[in-house]
This record gives structure tokens, C-alpha cells and sequence, in this order.
């Protein structure tokens, strides 16, 4: 059976998805520090898991990849992993971006 | 039209119980007041007395936004609310002649006949080796019958010498006359509480003088042209019997020292004070409110504790700890300067009866205080208490060198709060200041406790509406002391939200998330200076933190 480019694009949300969840749970679980210490550890983190969430999406899609025996299938698979990056990387942040400035009195909107 | 309100300290108790009264101001109880301020001693270089006037100083510092603004403004539901006007006064019993009885009733310009009949009359009332001869600038060392007649005539004298201008007039004879002229132009609606006690010897001496010696110097000083009308200027004061004890002088202080106030006489001094006031037709026609303020004898303070030598009488060296009953003091003002209806015609005396968990252990709640305004006064002392432990134990306020409200205006800048960084670094360390004297400090590593502390320690083994580690004796208790849990009834206690985290955590979250939203920022009845909105701002979000609050619904 061929894997469709549109699992692609649904590894990467998945995988922006749950890594944004974690940069939630973490900035939560980093408490309030005199002086505010506890900002720019949220921050960090928050684009530590951006830097994870793309680079773990395109490693699962490029596993996939390699799985796919036909060349074009494959090299179609591999355009659509880049583009799945990108989007999923832009959803990470423009969703970051509105929770960030919705919840901006509370420790997520330490994240911009 | 709202009455002018005015406070007289005497001596070194009345002192005491205005720095209750300067406490509860800080906390935000007599919002939108003015209040003019006189204390009175007999001694100047009094140790409660200096420190009390430092308190004022200090609190007048951190209203004040410009030098052209000295003092600020009287504002409403924010801390330092009250605007505070201080003027001194001391009976001068250092200047060469002046320094005992005897000198100072010397007259020379009359015949020997008539000094004659001076001495004789004298010695008829006053012992001539001990009470006419003991030095006067320490007080009237419990001498009742001599220090009312002595603060009479301080009065009196002073008034006489701003007067007829011949002598220059000397800053504490000017600060008085100033005082009366402000009770002349409010005489129509003004309120005098005066703080003293009725077992000691300035305070005792001087309540029951007070209304008709102010009287009386108006008249001088006004050239005979106002008198004060008794029931339009309305007096208050508290019949505050003994709570406190010290060492017996031995025979070698009472010989040097001719008279000490001994403590063994105060329950004596206090039982013939409560008789004379009960009788005594100036006192209930002078007076509108007496209020009755008593502690148990098996639970006196003992003011000798870890001081040996002799029997302090007086001076620098009296700066005594303070008391809950001077909080109690300060709450009879409160009553006072609240209560609506003052008509009556001769003094009313209440009191007020405080609840026993078992023998002698009192439980004391906001309601002791002040009867239903109780849950007002335990929210204000709180919020200013969670303010200082923000200051002094998050920020490290109160260790040596670290200047806690610098850190706090730092972080809030880093939390995107509107922008307090116009707050000078000292502005922020006599904010700092205050509250190490509200609450406490540390030096070289040990706890020194401030007022609610030392008002804490007084009660002994009985509960005061706060929790006992958020006025722990314990350095690293109070170094980790969470600013949101420091009432004894939770509900009083920040609220959090469900999340993940530690509750402490979870309540300071949501602290700052009130501190940034739109709902804690200040109003104009709060103030419109930077400091004043830094206040109005902490007052909101501290007060808005508490799962139940009588003050601020946001």
C-alpha cells in the first residue's frame, strides 16, 4: 500500500501540536522566581520545543520516507516533509502567538 | 461636612499607642482623613517618643512624591491613605532653674512673705525631699497631683510666651501654638483623641488637664477673643490601666533619683485613676468618650526583662516594646473618629470584652478591635502585612543592604506591570524602611521584630488573626513565608487556580495575573502620583487576591 504526501503534512501538526502542549505544561511548571528569572526560561523552552517539534516532525516523515520504494512516490513524499516542516513550524508559531497574547496576563504569555 | 480630627500622645505610652495609630494609618483604616498630630512629653529626649516621630517622618516620606508635595494627600482604599501632620511639644525641665519643682515654682519678684506662703502651700500637697525635688525632665514619674498641675502651667506658660513675643519663641512653644490655632478654625467640628494612660505620670497627669488647659491657652493666645466650646470641640480618650511591668528601684536609685515610678503601684494608681474619672465633673464635661482598656494581671508585659542595673526613668534609653493594648488604644480612636453621634452632654464609658479559648489564652480577632468593622481591619493589616512580606522576605527586603522594593518595582518592570521604574532608588528604600518597622528585619542573621511582631509577642500563648509562621520568631521560616497564607481563616488567604504546579506557586501566579490585568489598576481616589499609583495598584491586586474580601471586589 503507497503512503499518500498528506500523511506528511499530518505527522507535522501532530508533532507541533503536542510539543506546543509541552511547552504549555513546562511554562507552567516553572514557577514564579524573583525578578522574573522565570520569563526567559519560558521563552527558552518554548522555542526549544519549536526547534524539536520541526526537526523531530521532518526525522519521523524522512523515516517514513526512506520506507517508500518508488522514486517518485518517495521524492513526492520527501517535497511534501519539507513543506509539512515549514507549515508546522508557522502553525507552532502563529498558535503560540495567539495563546501567548489570549492568555496574557498568565505564565503563557511570557512567551512574547 | 466630615470633622477635623486631631491626636494628642503623652508620655511615653501615649507615644506607643500613636505608633499603633501611625501603623493603622499605613494600613489604609482612615481613608481620606487628615489628621494633625501633637505629641506631648515632659521629656524630650524620650526614647518612644523620638521613635514615634521618626515613625511619622518616615511614613510622611513615603507620601511624599515632590518636595513641593510634602506629606501628599489624603487618599481612599489604599495603604498610607491618612495624610499625617506632626507637631512637638515638650515642657522644658532642662534649662538651668528649671530642672525640679522646687526651681521652678521659686519666684523671686514677690515678697519672702509670699514666697513664704508659696512654700507652705507647697509642701502641704508635695512632699518637699522627694516629689518637690526629683528631676522633671524624665516625666512626672507617676507624681499625678504635681504633673497635672506642672503640664497645666507648661501649657499655659508656653502660650503666654508666643503671646507677648518678648522672649524668643522656641520651635515646640511655636508647633503648639500652631496646633491650637487649627483646633480654633475647625472649632466648630473638630475631634480630639488624646493617648496617654492613667497609671503612669505624664499620660495620667495630663488627661484629665488636657481639654481645659488647650482651653485656656487658646484664649491667651487668641488674646481672649475664642473660647473653645466643649461641645463642638468633642474630646476622646482611652482610660488605659496597667498592662506592663518593671524592676523595684533599689535604695541607692530612689536616694539618687528622689522618686521612681514603682510598678507594684500601678493596679493602685490605676484603681484611684478609674475612681477620679468616674467622679470627676471636669473630666465627664470635657470628655464625650472615655474607653475603658484594661489586660489580664497574670499576662503584663515585663519591661525588665533582659535588662538589669537600675529602673530606666526616662530619656533615650525608654523605648519600651510595644503592646497589643496600644493597638487597642489606637481602635478606641477609630470608634471615635467614626462614630456618628457625639451629643452627648457628659462622657460615656465602653469597653469592650475580648473572648478566652482557656484561662488567660485570648483570642483575638479583627471584632476585638473594632466591633463589626473587624473583618476591614484584619484585611487592611493583612494586605500591608502581604506587602511586607513581599518586600522583606521574597525580594530579601529584610536583610542587611538589600533594598526590597527596588527588587519588587524591578521584577514588576520584567512582568510588563505598568511602569513604576520612575520610583527612585530612594523612594524605594524608605518604602523598604517602613515596613521593616511595620513588621521586621533581619541584622547579622538574627529576627528583629517590628511592630505587628512585638504586638504578636505580647499576646503570649493566645491567637491574633495572623498565622503563626507568617509572624514565626524563625529566620528561615520567615525567609520562605508565603505572602498569600498569612491569615489564620483561610478565607482570607489568596485564592489559586486549578493548574499544575505547587499551591504557593499557583496563588502567586495568579497574583501577578491580577497585578496585570485591567481590574487591579489604581484609581484616581487612589492617588494620582507614581508612588500613590504604586500603592493603589499593590492595595487591588493584593486585596482582589483573597479568596473573600470586604474591600476591593475589583
Amino acid at each position: 500500500m503507497g503512503t499518500s504526501s498528506s500523511v506528511a503534512y499530518v505527522w507535522a501538526i501532530v508533532f507541533c501540536l503536542v510539543f506546543l502542549l509541552i511547552a504549555a505544561i513546562v511554562a507552567f511548571l516553572i514557577p514564579n522566581k524573583p525578578g522574573g528569572k522565570d520569563i526567559g526560561q519560558r521563552k527558552m523552552w518554548f522555542w526549544i520545543f519549536f526547534v524539536l517539534s520541526v526537526a523531530l516532525g521532518f526525522c519521523i516523515n524522512f523515516f517514513i520516507a526512506n520506507g517508500i520504494v518508488i522514486p517518485t512516490r518517495h521524492a513526492d513524499y520527501m517535497t511534501a516533509s519539507g513543506y509539512a516542516a515549514g507549515i508546522g513550524a508557522l502553525i507552532y508559531i502563529v498558535l503560540g502567538i495567539v495563546i501567548s497574547k489570549g492568555m496574557k496576563h498568565s505564565k503563557l504569555g511570557d512567551w512574547f | 461636612m466630615d470633622d477635623k480630627l486631631f491626636i494628642i500622645a503623652i508620655g511615653g505610652t501615649g507615644m506607643r499607642c500613636l505608633e499603633a495609630f501611625v501603623h493603622l494609618c499605613a494600613a489604609g483604616m482612615f481613608d481620606n482623613k487628615e489628621i494633625d498630630i501633637l505629641t506631648l512629653d515632659t521629656d524630650q529626649a524620650n526614647g518612644n517618643k523620638s521613635r514615634v516621630e521618626n515613625l511619622i517622618s518616615l511614613y510622611n516620606k513615603v507620601k511624599t512624591d515632590t518636595q513641593e508635595d510634602e506629606g501628599g494627600h489624603a487618599r481612599s482604599n489604599t495603604f498610607f491613605s491618612a495624610k499625617l501632620n506632626l507637631y512637638k511639644f515638650f515642657t522644658d525641665y532642662s534649662t538651668p532653674g528649671r530642672e525640679t519643682y522646687r526651681k521652678l515654682s521659686d519666684v523671686n519678684s514677690v515678697t519672702q512673705e509670699k514666697r513664704d506662703d508659696n512654700n507652705d502651700l507647697s509642701e502641704l500637697f508635695f512632699n518637699p525631699d522627694s516629689v518637690q525635688e526629683f528631676n522633671l525632665s524624665h516625666g512626672y514619674r507617676a507624681q499625678t497631683h504635681l504633673g497635672s498641675l506642672l503640664m497645666y502651667h507648661g501649657i499655659m506658660e508656653a502660650a503666654i510666651k508666643v503671646k507677648s513675643g518678648d522672649e524668643e519663641v522656641k520651635d515646640h512653644e511655636k508647633a503648639l501654638q500652631e496646633f491650637l490655632q487649627l483646633i480654633n478654625h475647625n472649632s466648630s467640628n473638630a475631634r480630639v483623641f488624646v493617648f496617654g494612660s492613667v497609671f503612669g505620670g505624664t499620660g495620667a497627669s495630663s488627661i484629665p488637664v488636657i481639654p481645659i488647659a488647650l482651653r485656656d491657652a487658646l484664649k491667651v493666645v487668641t488674646g481672649g477673643n475664642n473660647d473653645l466650646n466643649l461641645n463642638n470641640v468633642k474630646f476622646g480618650s482611652t482610660l488605659l490601666t496597667d498592662y506592663f511591668k518593671f524592676n523595684m528601684p533599689d535604695d541607692q536609685q530612689l536616694s539618687k533619683d528622689k522618686v521612681v515610678a514603682n510598678a507594684d503601684n500601678f493596679t493602685l494608681n490605676s484603681q484611684a485613676a478609674l475612681s477620679f474619672y468616674d467622679s470627676d465633673l471636669t473630666v465627664q464635661n470635657s470628655y464625650k468618650m472615655l474607653y475603658h482598656i484594661g489586660w489580664p494581671s497574670d499576662l503584663k508585659a515585663d519591661y525588665s526583662q533582659d535588662q538589669s542595673g537600675e529602673v530606666i526613668t526616662g530619656g533615650g534609653e525608654q523605648a519600651n516594646e510595644c503592646h497589643v493594648v496600644e493597638l487597642m488604644s489606637a481602635a478606641a480612636a477609630y470608634d471615635f473618629f467614626t462614630r456618628e453621634d457625639l451629643s452627648n452632654q457628659k462622657a460615656k464609658y465602653v469597653y469592650r470584652s475580648i473572648e478566652e479559648s482557656s484561662h488567660n489564652v485570648l483570642r483575638l480577632t479583627g471584632a476585638s478591635f473594632v466591633g463589626a468593622d473587624g473583618p476591614i481591619l484584619e484585611e487592611k493589616l493583612g494586605s500591608l502585612l502581604s506587602l511586607s512580606h513581599l518586600v522583606l522576605s521574597r525580594y530579601r527586603g529584610g536583610q542587611e543592604g538589600i533594598n526590597g522594593t527596588r527588587e519588587l518595582l524591578d521584577e514588576l518592570a520584567a512582568r510588563r506591570v505598568p511602569n513604576y521604574q520612575g520610583i527612585t532608588d530612594e523612594q524605594a528604600r524608605e518604602i523598604s524602611d517602613y515596613l521593616k518597622e511595620f513588621a521586621y528585619k533581619f541584622l547579622n542573621g538574627y529576627l528583629v521584630p517590628g511592630w505587628l511582631h512585638q504586638i504578636n509577642k505580647s499576646i503570649g500563648s493566645g491567637s491574633f488573626i495572623f498565622s503563626s509562621d507568617a509572624l514565626s520568631k524563625d529566620v528561615p521560616t520567615l525567609t520562605k513565608v508565603d505572602p498569600g497564607t498569612i491569615y489564620s481563616d483561610d478565607r482570607y488567604n489568596w485564592d489559586y487556580d486549578f493548574g499544575l504546579g505547587s499551591k504557593a506557586d499557583r496563588r502567586l501566579s495568579r497574583f501577578i495575573e491580577i497585578l496585570r490585568s485591567e481590574k487591579a489598576l489604581p484609581t484616581a481616589p487612589q492617588g494620582t502620583s507614581l508612588k500613590e499609583k504604586f500603592f493603589g495598584h499593590l492595595y487591588n491586586a493584593i486585596t482582589q487576591s483573597q479568596k473573600t474580601s470586604h474591600l476591593n471586589q475589583g
